[in-house]
């Protein structure tokens, strides 16, 4: 019986800042102009809000989702170059004072500290080689 | 001998001075260019070491980099597999609320017209 039943929603062209609708039986007038619906037709209207309502919180979901991972990826590559920076920092510099150390070594032995033992050395030398010239001269 | 070879150097003296100043500049000129040769060695080996070390940590950023991405990747697949799945499961969902309204208007119609002024606010006209 109800199969026979027509639904119907008329929105009023006259009142059309009040939505109404009403449910009409099969041949039955309607009690205002609009627009009619068969039972499914009526249904998909009802179901289908929900099915957006929910299809547009999963997409939101989704993307914040797609955001977070996309953010956690930037991170943990931040992370990682900032990582292999430190480590480059620490290892050239430990390096170069490695070679500091090493180069301050070699710059020891001819530093100017021993000027006066090449110069009084060389004093001596003169002297001794003098001094004996002349020994062997007499 | 003695006296020959003192009356010899005794002669050349200036000769023998010479040799001997020329060996100690050679000596000297020996010296410092070993000291070159070694701070050179020395700034090689440390660029050596420096060029190794970079290499191995580069190696290693591209390996946790790789790791990364991969991670991603899966999250990025789990991601889209769980939105698909909700899509179905939403679709089909609808499908059966479809049903349900049907027969709910089949078995009362003003559930029908409740849910209508729930869901859009009409009013309804008997």
């Amino acid at each position: 019986m109800f199969n026979s039943i027509l639904f119907f929603i008329m929105i009023s062209a006259a009142q059309a800042d009040n939505p109404e609708f009403t449910i009409v039986a099969e041949s039955q007038p309607a009690p205002f102009e609009g627009v009619l619906l068969n039972p499914t037709a009526a249904a998909e209207v009802l179901a289908k809000t929900d099915e957006l309502q929910q299809k547009c919180d999963l997409e939101i979901e989704y993307q914040v989702d797609l955001a977070g991972s996309q953010c956690k990826l930037d991170k943990d590559l931040l992370n990682a170059r900032i990582t292999t920076l430190d480590k480059e920092l620490l290892n050239v510099r430990e390096q170069k004072d490695l070679e500091i150390l090493t180069l301050q070594k070699i710059i020891k032995r001819q530093s100017p500290q021993y000027k006066w033992w090449w110069f009084a050395g060389g004093v001596v030398l003169g002297g001794a080689t003098y001094y004996g010239i002349q020994q062997a001269g007499q | 001998m003695k006296e020959r070879i003192l009356a010899f150097c005794l002669k050349h003296w200036k000769e023998i001075g010479l040799v001997l100043l020329l060996l100690v500049v050679f000596g000297k000129s020996q010296y410092d260019m070993r000291n070159i040769i070694k701070a050179h060695e020395t700034s090689e080996q440390s660029l050596r070491t420096q060029i190794e070390t970079l290499r191995s940590l580069h190696s290693e950023e591209l390996r946790i980099r790789d790791e990364a991405i991969e991670r991603y990747q899966r999250d990025i697949e789990d991601l889209e597999e769980r939105y698909k799945d909700r899509l179905d499961e939403i679709e089909n969902l609808t499908e059966v609320e479809i049903d349900v309204i049907i027969k709910e208007f089949k078995e009362d119609k003003d559930l029908l017209a409740e849910r209508f002024v729930e869901t859009y606010g009409f009013k309804y006209v008997q």
